[in-house]
């Protein structure tokens, strides 16, 4: 016989003030199956859970309703109160007659009733209660972190050091992201890679981290402490162990393409190293434009390599294995400035853009860190910055603002006058958003420096004479405005990876409308995901500089250490839960789980004299979060959420309609 | 029908937007009338239209179903199934004769307290002035 | 006609001999000389049994749940949805189906023939007409005035490609537009008024079933509806009930009707079933942008959403 107490609550005069308690306590008694009521003044305190414990001894309770504030208030508080006394936590069900009914009415004769019905409502339900127990899943303590930029690097150092094994997949094959194309950084003109690649060294003498370059994750499947990830490692044509990295192979190859890590601005070979300090320090064949591959000629690297470590069959490896906790940290890529046909990207070599301009500034650059022109050469005088191309802007490109370009642009101005100090630069802007420490400072240096920052938005970019007319308009003189200029350096947004979606589906991620990945919540879970287990840090998230990205990256390897100092996780027993007897195997609930928590399960069972197999629905307990949109999508009620059951909604109803 | 007849309504909502919404009308003391009666569950995509059914048939005047605004489910897309979900079962119910007005549906997030009291308000004086409600019910 | 079903014997008797199904289902002389019943045939030799159904014929597809795999069966095209329903419920894998898809004129409802069935001694249909033989001499009706209500709601009546072997002899109903007017019919009239009206329909159910048992659609291992607890439907057949019953049944087709219409025809009663399946799938055409919703599909309408699905709440 189920035996309900009921513990009525004043709330000192919160709820007694325009509650009737006493005749709430008289009505409850009344309820079938309620067969202890008492009232408290606080029950919440002391003496009040006390007296809780106290009932479920004295009369033997197997159920409890605390009516009182909101379940969000107290409802763990009662739970944990009830368990202390021997009864299950999940036993518990609240009535929340205080924030939804004394602090909302003040007419007793009105107020009263309706927490009457809150009561009702609350014993229908924890009649249908049944004792839940959270289970508990093992953790296997290893992270994956995707993406070797400064974002995972410093994501894998922190998990390693605190004594976990950690993978690193990198797609390029070197790590490094964009930073490692940085020339200087701001606010403080240190350079990218005299800080970058101490740590790209760390990390790969770090004897905790491993690193998979030319590596991409193909699949990731299961849950939070247990996900299976299938890895393709691309054959690099070169044996990384027996390499020395000597170079002749590099020197000696006849074929050659377009630098990636240069922005285009110079070449690489067929056979290389996208730039002198890559980690692992190994060269990888592009076989889309080696003559080996594309004619079936050549093999010179083979010829010349010492040490034998050319290995033009080498394969793909495909590694499957299991992992714990899952860092994204696959970065950005710029925006694609063409759009901007009035700036004339693409058709005058001399209008780049901002991560060009780095690989020109940079002294391992294809012009030995002089700024020279692309066209021919010449060192500019005059160059214009344009800020926000394909940010704020919700005709051409995206209404974000891209949020480092400012500084950066500052910065560039800053390092132009340092290396050419007779130049001259303008800088068009919307706004200047220096918000970050020391971030104003440096942009007022800049400007100190002579950089004149005129507001307003270039209209048309055109040659004549060797030299490209910038037109535009100052918004805030009124005027027009036109230079002559040699160089134009467009400070383009940054924009989520383009298989950034398909990436959020491999790890159950969700994405907002522009592909950035969404975080759990944007103020208080800021590098969760709503996946358990994985985590994001750096650009993937949104717009980011590099002291935001470490401090992000730092904080996701906080999480997953956290994660991994529990030798199990528990989990939540509010899940869904399939009757095997009652399913029909249609699967539809998967198709709206969130979490691809639903798999298909073939059980076997006695059918008359024969042994037959079916298909059924089956949860796993360790992805469900509870959501319920499956039980909606099974007709034959099968699929039930354990904690709001249906019975317990039908009865909730009946309840409340009485 | 008595001068002083309250419409009576279930509320479904959602624990993580909804619920919290109602909660804050009552932390900030937004008064309005005592004619809903809600039901938790943890996301809108929970709400079965079916129980819709039954509140009518055992003498709810009026339904509200309540979750989170598309795009801030706490469960990503559940308040999105839902939406389909009622978009039809509502227009379904008006089909076999239900008066639609009956049946309301809003995103109502944690921090809109006053858009719930608004709601509430709102709702209870449209059915107030329908009167009870006596199709498809049970008992009148 | 007769060319049509020689070629199904054909077809029926090699899908025993060639081993690929252990059972077969099609449609058999019935009671009455001029009207067909189902058949699950067990061997090759007994495909002389098979007609091809000018008259009354039920459509087969839920026959498939129980029968020995592989299994054989012979659609129509709303059976054929009926079939690709079932797949994509997982109630049944295409791979232990043998599917013979043949083209139909439309189906005769007997009910329609303004005669006592004990006086006709054959049915023949002859162009656009349908020829009634009584010992008195032949009558000629209208084709149209005596189809079954489902076919008179066909689009088309070609054997669909989906099939193991497709027999189309080109007499098939010719294409026709989606017609929706009932259901405007229905929305036109006032509330009060259309409650009144499914509340006379309604009152008639006598919650037999046989809807649901007829539908492919529903095809659950258990119905909810029979449950004792949680108890969704009541015993009770009460007006708040059958409009439960009705919600409920509607609501768990809606988006996954074919629109077969063999719920319709099942009903002992009359009631207007697919007034309540079209509308749902009416809607979920104009608001979803779903093209023919009859169509199973691999994601169903209410298992995925747009982010921009719209809204009418107030």
């Amino acid at each position: 016989m189920i035996r309900v107490g009921v513990f009525v609550c004043w709330c000192g005069s919160n709820i007694a003030g325009t509650v009737d308690v006493g005749k709430v306590a008289e009505e409850a008694a009344r309820i079938p199956g309620v067969v202890h009521v008492e009232q408290n003044k606080y029950t919440c305190s002391d003496p009040g859970q006390d007296s809780i414990r106290k009932a479920i001894k004295e009369h033997r309770l197997d159920r409890v309703v605390v009516a009182a504030c909101s379940p969000r208030m107290h409802e763990n508080t009662f739970r944990k109160c009830a368990a202390s006394a021997g009864l299950n936590p999940y036993l518990v069900e609240m009535a929340n007659i205080r924030e939804h009914c004394s602090w909302v009415h003040s007419d007793m004769s009105v107020s009263t009733p309706k927490a009457v019905d809150i009561v009702r409502r609350a014993v229908a339900k924890v009649k249908r209660c049944v004792p839940l127990h959270p289970s508990t899943i093992p953790v296997e303590k290893r992270a994956l972190v995707i993406g070797g930029g400064i974002a995972g690097i410093q994501a894998a150092l922190d998990i390693a050091e605190a004594g976990y094994d950690v993978t690193v997949v990198e797609r390029e094959p070197t790590i490094g992201g964009r930073m490692a194309q940085l020339d200087k950084t701001f606010p403080t003109l240190d350079c990218s890679s005299c800080i970058l690649t101490p740590k790209m060294v760390d990390a790969a003498s770090h004897p905790g981290i491993r690193i998979l370059t030319y590596a991409e994750v193909e699949e990731i499947s299961g849950y939070v402490g247990n996900f299976e990830v299938r890895v393709r490692k691309r054959a690099r044509s070169v044996d990384e162990a027996r390499c020395t990295a000597c170079g002749i192979c590099i020197l000696k190859c006849p074929t050659s393409r377009d630098s990636e890590f240069n922005m285009g601005l110079g070449t690489r070979k067929a056979i290389y190293m996208p730039f002198p300090q890559a980690v692992p320090n190994k060269p990888t064949i592009d076989r889309e434009i080696c003559r080996h591959f594309t004619a079936g000629k050549c093999g010179i690297c083979q010829k010349v390599c010492p040490s034998g470590a050319v290995d033009f069959s080498q394969e793909d490896q495909v590694l499957t294995e299991k992992f714990g906790a899952v860092v994204a940290a696959t970065g950005a890529t710029q925006f694609s400035v063409e759009v901007y046909g009035e700036y004339g990207y693409g058709r005058y070599p001399d209008v780049i853009t901002g991560l060009e301009l780095e690989r020109l500034i940079s002294s391992t650059g294809p012009t030995d860190g002089k700024i020279r022109r692309p066209s021919d050469g010449k060192i500019p005088k005059t160059v214009v910055f344009i800020k926000c191309v394909g940010s704020r802007d919700e005709n051409k490109g995206y209404p974000y603002c891209s949020k480092a370009c400012c500084m950066y642009t500052a910065k560039h101005a800053i390092l132009l006058k340092e290396k050419i100090p007779s130049a001259s630069a303008y800088v068009f802007y919307m706004d200047v958003r220096a918000g970050g420490k020391d971030y104003e400072e440096f942009y007022k240096r800049s400007q100190e420096m002579g950089t004149r920052y005129v507001r307003g938005r270039v209209s048309r970019i055109y040659p004549l004479d060797g030299k490209l007319i910038v037109q535009g308009e100052d918004t805030l003189l009124g005027e027009r405005v036109e230079v002559e200029a040699d160089l134009v350096v467009l400070a383009a947004a940054m924009v989520p990876q383009p298989d950034a979606p398909e990436m959020a589906r491999k790890l159950g991620i969700s994405y907002n409308q522009y592909g950035f990945f969404s975080e759990a919540h944007p103020k208080l879970r800021p590098v969760e995901t709503n996946t358990a287990g994985v985590f994001l840090a750096g650009t993937c998230q949104g717009p980011k500089d590099i002291p935001e990205t470490v401090a992000q990256a730092s904080a996701a390897a906080a999480k997953v250490i956290s994660l991994f100092a529990k030798s199990e996780l528990s989990t939540n027993p509010n899940v869904a839960s399939v009757d095997e007897s009652l399913c029909s195997g249609c699967l539809w609930c998967s198709n709206v789980c969130p979490y691809k928590a639903i798999e298909e399960k073939i059980i076997t069972e006695r059918a008359g004299k024969e042994t037959v197999t079916r298909t059924v629905a089956s949860v796993n307990t360790g992805l469900c979060q509870g959501c319920g949109a499956c039980t909606v999508a099974c007709r034959d009620g099968a699929m039930n959420l354990l904690g709001f059951t249906n019975e317990q909604i039908l009865a909730e109803v009946e309840a409340l309609c009485l | 029908m008595s001068l002083d007849w309250q419409p009576k309504i279930v509320g479904f909502t959602c624990n993580w937007c909804s619920y919290a919404g109602a909660d804050l009308a009552g932390t900030s003391r937004m008064s309005y009338p005592a004619s809903v009666r809600i039901i938790r569950v943890p996301c809108s995509g929970r709400i079965n239209p079916v129980f819709v059914i039954r509140a009518f048939q055992r003498g709810a005047d009026g339904v509200l179903v309540a979750g989170c605004h598309p795009g801030d489910c706490h469960y990503s897309t559940g308040n999105m199934y839902a939406r389909r979900r009622f978009l039809i079962a509502r227009r379904f119910m008006e089909y076999l004769g239900m008066d639609p007005a009956r049946l309301e549906i809003h995103w109502i997030s944690a921090s809109e307290g006053q858009k719930f009291q608004e709601v509430i308000k709102n709702m209870t004086d449209r059915i107030h002035a329908m009167g009870p409600n006596r199709k498809m019910r049970e008992i009148l | 006609m007769n060319d049509l079903r020689e070629q199904l014997k054909e077809a029926v008797a090699s899908a025993f001999s060639q081993g690929r199904v252990r059972s077969f289902v099609c449609l058999e002389r019935g009671f009455y000389p001029f009207a067909t019943m189902p058949a699950i045939l067990h061997s090759g030799s007994d495909a002389d049994r098979v007609e091809i159904g000018l008259a009354d014929a039920p459509l087969l597809a839920k026959y498939l749940l129980d029968m020995p795999k592989p299994a054989g069966i012979v659609v129509r095209s709303c059976d054929a949805l009926g079939v690709s329903r079932l797949i994509r419920d997982r109630r049944v894998k295409r791979e232990d189906l043998y599917i013979i898809s043949i083209s139909c004129p439309g189906v005769v409802d007997t009910a329609k023939i303004p005669m006592s069935m004990h006086r006709i001694t054959a049915l023949e249909k002859a162009g656009d007409a349908l020829i009634v033989h009584t010992a008195l001499g032949p009558t000629e009706l209208p084709w149209s005035s005596v189809l079954l209500d489902r076919c008179l709601a066909c689009v088309s009546g070609a054997a669909s490609t989906d099939a193991d072997v497709v027999l189309d002899d080109g007499r098939g109903k010719p294409p026709a537009p989606v017609d929706y007017s009932e259901i405007d019919e229905v929305e036109h009239m006032a509330p009060d008024e259309r409650y009144a009206m499914w509340e006379k329909e309604f009152a008639k159910c006598i919650r037999c079933f046989a809807c649901r048992n007829a539908c492919p659609a529903c095809s659950c291992r258990k119905c909810s509806l029979d449950l004792p607890e949680p108890e969704w439907l009541s015993r009770a057949v009460i007006l708040p009930e059958q409009f439960m019953f009705h919600f409920t049944r509607a609501y768990h087709v809606a988006g996954r009707c074919v629109g077969c219409g063999e719920c319709e025809r099942a009903c002992p009663v009359g009631l207007p079933l697919m007034k309540l399946n079209r509308k749902f799938t009416r809607d979920i055409e104009t608001l979803f942008g779903v093209d023919d919703a009859r169509i199973p599909r691999d994601v169903e309408v209410l298992g995925t959403f747009l982010p921009d699905d719209p809204e009418e709440f107030c």
